[in-house]
């Protein structure tokens, strides 16, 4: 029988229960430095049951932060900014989480001498690809920067347009999804998928007809177990990723007198899909749509009001002989869910000249920026126009192994 | 039993049941108490419950605990922070019997005493390296600095 008193040799032989539940509920970062005790705990880390059910246990509904990407003229390597959207206590008294010096980028992770781009995030993983180089060449890569991991991932053999992940921590397991040209006509695309258990690309279903070319298939949206596509057309597309279904989406009608839909903002946050469509550029009011769970339309969330903010911003621009005028040309870059103490905050990240806003959506109030995200304001002022929700990626620790 | 006629309603009798521990110590625990551990829950549904219920991996002195923390958790009208002092002062023990409280845990699937217990020796790793921690859990069986390495490469994020 086992004493209560002073550590004796060989006390962690026989239970493996005891290690396993004690592991499972270190943060990543300390598991991933225990592999290095022994063979024994390396083992039992890696072990791929032990993987599915720490990722299962761990899986946030929250996003630890997101990547803001910026094109630079003549860089071998886009910009990559990692902002957190941990409490800003929370990220300071360093509970396991990376900040944002240490967040590795994917272009110091992968080794290609054209640079390395992200195309795509899903729950922690990136999709990133060779940057600049011809299409031929370019090779696409999956990649989990807390495990410091990157794969190639096979070539298709076809002309891509855009490679998605869909990937579900809970489950520990990640699909790809392509949508590639069909040689049936160039009005076709061909979906082809792979996933961590099964090796090259196969083609799912049938060439389908893009009626609407104007789906944005390279940010596609993982929700509810599909990934969405919404684009400047009328239509938009759902693919199931397990069943491999795709399927329409319903979508708010462009209002008369517009020719195409001008999206703010398509993405998932907090385990719900967000639309905003903003109509006409000096605009401060406007609505954030939610996807109903059973696809039976979008409904109003939040109705957002940002009248007060482009005024305080437009007197302070004038001191700066700035165009007034400009202080209404923001835009929508993420929404952010987090949980700070008891409370859920969901507030909205904007682009405005000179840097950043951030706009409580729940208290329909603006929020300081120096107290809730301050890693935001370390960000080049003069920067802050050229990020666009399409160039901000989510991101959160993930215990996968690819 | 008394035969008194007494006006007041006589309280509730308390479904107890009897547990046996490997060294064949009993202890009594009230049903509702006892119903935190899933394992108990089940052998209470298919009424196994109303003979002495052994449990040949808990020793008395651990068992003794259990049943304490299982009463303390199942009082009512206790506040969150208190209880939670309680629990503090519960773990606040040679981490030899925090393992045998997680074992027990583990047997008789008590989550609350399972995350509490895991996650004291958690915290006990958390801030340690490699080296300590095979010192304070006697691991003799070190990699060769070639596999080491290897470990170190693959996971560089976690040593920065």
């Amino acid at each position: 029988m086992r004493g209560s008193g002073a550590a004796e040799p060989g006390l962690w032989d026989g239970d493996d229960d005891v290690l396993v539940t004690i592991l499972a509920l270190l943060p990543l970062k300390a598991l991933l430095r225990c592999k290095l005790v022994c063979r024994r705990w390396r083992h039992l880390i890696s072990d791929p049951v032990f993987v599915s059910d720490y990722s299962r246990r761990h899986a946030r509904l929250h996003s630890s932060g997101f990547y803001l990407q910026r094109f630079l003229f003549c860089e071998p390597n886009p910009s990559l900014k990692f902002v957190s959207c941990d409490p800003p206590e929370e990220s300071l008294s360093g509970s396991g989480r990376p900040c944002a010096d240490s967040e590795p980028s994917p272009a110091n992770l992968i080794e290609d001498e054209n640079g390395v781009r992200i195309w795509h995030s899903c729950n922690g993983l990136l999709l990133c690809s060779s940057f600049r180089c011809p299409d031929d060449d370019r090779v696409y890569y999956i990649c989990t920067p807390p495990t410091r991991q990157f794969l190639p991932l096979p070539n298709p053999g076809c002309r891509i347009e855009a490679i998605n992940i869909a990937f579900d921590p809970g489950q520990a397991l990640y699909r790809l999804v392509c949508v590639a040209a069909s040689e049936l006509s160039t009005q076709h695309r061909q979906i082809l998928v792979c996933s961590s258990h099964s090796g090259p690309w196969r083609k799912s279903g049938k060439p389908f007809l893009v009626s609407d070319e104007l789906l944005l298939f390279e940010r596609g949206v993982f929700w509810n177990g599909r990934l969405h596509w919404v684009g400047r057309g009328r239509s938009a597309l759902r693919f199931h990723v397990k069943d491999e279904v795709l399927m329409e989406m319903p979508m708010p009608p462009i209002p008369e007198g517009w020719s195409e839909r001008k999206l703010g903002y398509f993405g998932e946050s907090g385990g719900h899909l967000y639309l905003v469509e903003i109509y006409g550029s000096v605009t401060t009011a406007f609505d954030v749509m939610e996807m109903a769970r059973d696809y039976s339309g979008w409904f109003v969330k939040y109705h957002v009001n940002l009248e007060a903010v482009a005024r305080d911003l437009a007197r302070s621009l004038l001191q700066r002989n700035v165009h007034a005028v400009d202080a209404y040309k923001f835009s929508v870059l993420h929404v952010v869910h987090r949980q700070v103490g008891e409370e859920e905050e969901c507030f909205m990240v904007l682009r405005i000249p000179r840097g950043f806003a951030l706009y409580d959506l729940k208290k329909n109030t603006a929020m300081d920026i120096g107290d809730s995200m301050p890693q935001l304001m370390s960000i080049g002022q003069e920067h802050g126009l050229v990020y666009t929700w399409e160039r901000v990626f989510q991101y959160m620790d993930t215990f996968c192994y690819l | 039993m008394s035969s008194s006629s007494s006006s007041s309603l006589p309280p509730c009798p308390k479904k107890m049941i009897t547990l046996k521990s490997s060294d064949g110590e009993t202890f009594q625990i009230e049903e509702t108490a006892a119903l935190q551990s899933k394992t108990l829950e089940n052998m209470i549904d298919e009424n196994c419950a109303s003979t002495p219920i052994p449990l040949r991996s808990i020793n008395g002195k651990i068992l003794a605990k259990v049943v304490e923390f299982c009463n303390k958790h199942a009082e009512v009208g206790v506040d969150a922070e208190s209880l939670h002092a309680w629990d503090a002062e519960f773990v606040n023990v040679e981490y030899t019997t925090l393992f045998d409280y997680i074992l027990a845990a583990n047997f008789l699937e008590i989550p609350t005493l399972l995350d509490l217990a895991s996650g004291v020796v958690g915290d006990m790793i958390k801030g340690k390296t490699p080296d300590e921690i095979r010192k304070m859990f006697n691991i003799n069986d070190a990699f060769s600095p070639e596999e080491e390495e290897e470990v170190r490469r693959a996971n560089q994020w976690a040593f920065e």
